[in-house]
């Protein structure tokens, strides 16, 4: 056995789905499931338009997602957690610039009896003055942790440089902000956004019919008028920018951020910008990573990508790396921007990009979990499973020079924003 | 319920196998009997560095990560006190790469002196990122050398000092593979929709020719009994006093481990917890507190960490602490307290059990442990835990002649 050898290889031809069904209640919920029937467990997302990007004020939107949890006109905070807990569930929260989410993960024999407690809570939240002031509190000090750390910091600052101050992506948090949320901003934005607005119930796991039942008996009730919910509007051009730093004494490393906004997932030359952006930064073996980690030692991690917001695209280059070598590293992120634009990859490299991409769609669909995963990613882009089906057929017939006029076209480092925090 | 065969090969190897009909992919998880807990206390965050290493190529195969990519697969790995994993993920057809690129760095390395200068590199950046320029961030590196004397987890995984891994030779690589990287060293286990004869087919064909070496008993520096507690004070740039706690607790082969590992989840899993609700929500002494176990396999510690709240003194936040901890002992805790903690501890478990790669690492890790079966009945050495025991292990446990306290005070000004 020659072991120099690779054993033959078999490319992928087809990747089958784990698809979603929807169902959309009298009440105008829309309901998704996708059921793995080998376990005992069920995750189920309730997701609203209620993310940052419709908050009035900073913290808003976090908050209402977070203390929505910690009390209503039934029970207190303590006995809320106490029921999930006692029951062995999770009940998380989270909240994005778009959406905002609450997420039970718990065994499905416990179904029955959590729901209706769970729709008790999200309908009649109270948001009880005690605990906001604790909210504020502990997330006041956490926030004077975090400014010590360069890559949060670039993180928080990242959008509105991208964007300027007063886009809607663009909301910061600064120390005086915890003073200036009122329990009636909260009130206001669950009113509007969560108590009688639409919502859409994501299921994976042990979904079955009795299942999906419950969470029909129980969300689409009758004589709730669940009324649509308003967009905001986006608008961004990209224009030749210079280094923004903040300095930070002492620190041993700088967080860098780079980022342009870009082409959505719906654009001709998306597939051709996912091909280049994966060569350049987009898995472990990119071209960042091999000349800034694996050649040159000067971070433990690099990577670029392509991040898709409602209405907003954008690509971003980010990494923490040696004080030192902060202005060598972007010296380096420019030269491989560059190179795409200029020179053809080559034939061996795209063919391992292509497979390597193709695998990873086909690992996103292992286990319900991350099916779920991907189907709400295109219900939140307004596409369909066509949308992979595209892709895939695009990636295996995708020439070098698609790849380098889409490079020359959308990657263009002398008009991405820039931040290093730390040392320039 | 996981199903799964096992095979062993003549040198050694073990191999498991769960059948996954359901996913598309395969998970390959290689694991090696070798954390940091087996390294020279001269040469600290070698097990590490070597799993960096691990990628720099094999004495066959100039590239791992490439001809893995090229075939539509991702692979990572860690390394931790006690073990160091690899695993791979990659379309089915395509398994029998992941077989080829393995049984190669098992066989040997490449040993490139350029490989071995960047992940020196590499790994000093990621010592710096993790541990040097994060608020708290060496916390660890404090706390384990005041808990442990003699015994190896007196170091963090990453290593006592940047030193250690600045000064290593190739020498050093060499010895290291040698002693450690060999078919009766390692638990291969994979997940997928494939039949139990083609993998064992496979692995005979790829493994199967690497030579056997004696597996070395391991004998490690036995942890002398504490018998006074122990205190270390720091200043660091951060903006809120810290404070931790670390006993020792007994290991993952000792039945009482699920009882202390349930005294930390009542404590403060949750927020229905002790600490959460009555110290974290009904006072303002703490901006965190937490309590968990580091889940080691030998005697591993039982952590309390805190963050105190501006203008909140250390006598403050002590006297609440121990004022929880002295209930728990004299009080124990109640029927329904328990269940609760044992019902979260069976939904972590079935979640654990819902992807191939949570499976084919979960069965891996629990034959180092103890054996595979582990992964299917761990749970019920949680669920025969009484209240009695948990008060009985809090009583043991939370001793202070047993307790290490590492004052973390922010500077002023």
């Amino acid at each position: 056995m020659d072991r120099s050898v690779a054993p033959s290889q078999q490319e992928i031809e087809k990747i089958e789905f784990a698809k979603a069904q929807t169902t959309i209640f009298s009440s105008g919920i829309q309901c998704h499931s996708i059921l793995q029937d080998d376990c005992k467990v069920v995750k189920m997302e309730i997701e609203f338009q209620a993310g940052s990007k419709f908050q009035d004020k900073a913290l808003i939107a976090a908050m209402v997602n977070n203390l929505i949890l910690e009390g209503c006109e039934k029970y207190l905070a303590y006995e809320i957690a106490s029921f999930f807990d006692n029951e062995g569930a999770f009940l998380d929260t989270s909240c994005s610039a778009d959406k905002a989410s609450v997420v039970l993960h718990c065994l499905e024999r416990s179904i029955p009896k959590l729901l209706p407690y769970l729709q008790e809570v999200l309908s009649t939240a109270n948001f009880p003055q005690n605990e906001i002031d604790t909210y504020l509190k502990i997330n006041a000090q956490k926030f004077e942790v975090n400014r010590e750390k360069v890559g949060w910091v670039a993180r928080n600052e990242f959008m509105e440089e991208l964007l300027g101050q007063d886009h809607p992506y663009s909301w910061k948090v600064s120390a005086s902000n915890y003073k200036e949320v009122q329990r009636e901003d909260l009130i206001l934005f669950y009113n509007n956004r969560y108590k009688s607005a639409t919502f859409q119930v994501y299921l994976s796991g042990k979904v079955t019919t009795e299942v999906l039942q419950t969470v029909e008996n129980v969300f689409n009730q009758k004589g709730i008028e669940r009324h649509g919910v308003s967009e905001v509007m986006m608008g961004n051009e990209n224009n030749v920018s210079d280094v923004k730093l903040i300095e930070k004494k002492g620190a041993i490393q700088s967080a860098i951020r780079l980022g342009a906004v870009t082409i959505n997932r719906s654009h001709a030359d998306f597939p051709a910008l996912f091909v280049a952006n994966t060569i350049l930064g987009g898995y472990f073996g990119s071209r960042l990573m091999s000349n800034i980690r694996e050649d040159k030692g000067y971070t433990y991690g690099i990577g670029s990508g392509v991040i898709h917001l409602e209405g907003l695209s954008y690509f971003i280059v980010s990494t923490e790396v040696g004080a030192e070598v902060t202005a060598a590293t972007l010296k380096e992120i420019e030269f491989e921007m560059n190179q795409l634009r200029n020179v053809l990859v080559s034939q061996e490299e795209l063919k391992l990009v292509k497979n390597y991409i193709l695998g990873n769609i086909m690992k996103g669909f292992d286990g319900s979990f991350s099916a779920m995963a991907r189907f709400q990613m295109l219900n939140h882009q307004g596409l369909g499973y066509d949308y992979y089906q595209n892709l895939i057929q695009e990636i295996k017939t995708m020439k070098a020079e698609k790849i380098q006029a889409v490079a020359r076209t959308h990657m263009n480092y002398a008009t991405l924003k820039k931040i290093v925090v730390g040392k320039l | 319920m996981v199903e799964f065969k096992e095979h062993q090969l003549k040198n050694g190897l073990r191999l498991i196998f769960n059948e996954d009909k359901t996913t598309p992919i395969v998970a390959f998880n290689l694991l090696y009997d070798v954390g940091s807990k087996d390294e020279d206390e001269n040469k600290t965050g070698f097990a590490h560095l070597f799993e960096h290493l691990m990628f720099g190529g094999s004495i066959n195969i100039p590239s791992f990560d490439g001809p893995l990519q090229t075939v539509g697969g991702e692979n990572n790995a860690f390394t931790s006190t006690d073990m160091t994993n690899y695993y791979i993920t990659l379309p089915k057809n395509n398994i029998e790469t992941a077989f080829w690129l393995e049984s190669d760095r098992m066989l040997s390395l490449a040993f490139s002196e350029k490989s071995l200068e960047v992940q020196r590199q590499v790994v000093i950046e990621e010592f710096a990122q993790r541990y040097l320029n994060q608020p708290y961030g060496d916390v660890y590196l404090l706390l384990r050398p005041l808990a442990y004397k003699k015994h190896p987890y007196r170091w963090a995984t990453i290593g006592k000092e940047i030193k250690h891994i600045e000064t290593a030779t190739m020498e050093d690589v060499k010895a290291f593979f040698k002693r450690h990287y060999y078919p009766g060293n390692a638990i291969l286990s994979i997940s997928g929709n494939l039949t139990f004869e083609a993998v064992k087919e496979l692995t005979e064909k790829w493994f199967g020719d690497i030579p056997s070496r004696k597996k070395e008993l391991r004998k490690l520096p036995v942890e002398p009994l504490q018998k006074e507690e122990r205190t270390l004070e720091v200043e660091r740039d951060v903006p809120l006093n810290a404070l931790y706690y670390a006993y020792h607790m007994p290991s993952k082969n000792d039945a009482d481990y699920y009882a202390v590992d349930l005294l930390s989840d009542v404590l403060s899993r949750g927020d229905s917890s002790r600490f959460y609700e009555r110290l974290l929500k009904k006072t303002d002494l703490f901006a965190e507190i937490d309590a968990f176990v580091t889940g080691d396999t030998e005697t591993g510690l039982f952590i309390i960490a805190a963050k105190l709240s501006a203008g909140v003194t250390y006598e403050q936040a002590e006297a609440a602490i121990d004022e929880q901890l002295l209930e728990i002992i004299e009080k124990g805790v109640g029927d329904e307290e328990l269940q609760k903690v044992k019902n979260k501890a069976e939904s972590t478990f079935e979640f654990g059990k819902t992807s191939a790669l949570n499976k084919a690492m979960g069965l891996a890790i629990c034959a180092l442990v103890k054996e595979p079966e582990l992964f299917n009945y761990e749970f019920t050495l949680y669920d025969k835990v009484s209240a009695e025991d948990i008060q009985r292990v809090a009583k043991h446990v939370l001793r202070r002649e047993n307790r290490s306290k590492l004052i973390y005070k922010a500077k002023k000004g």
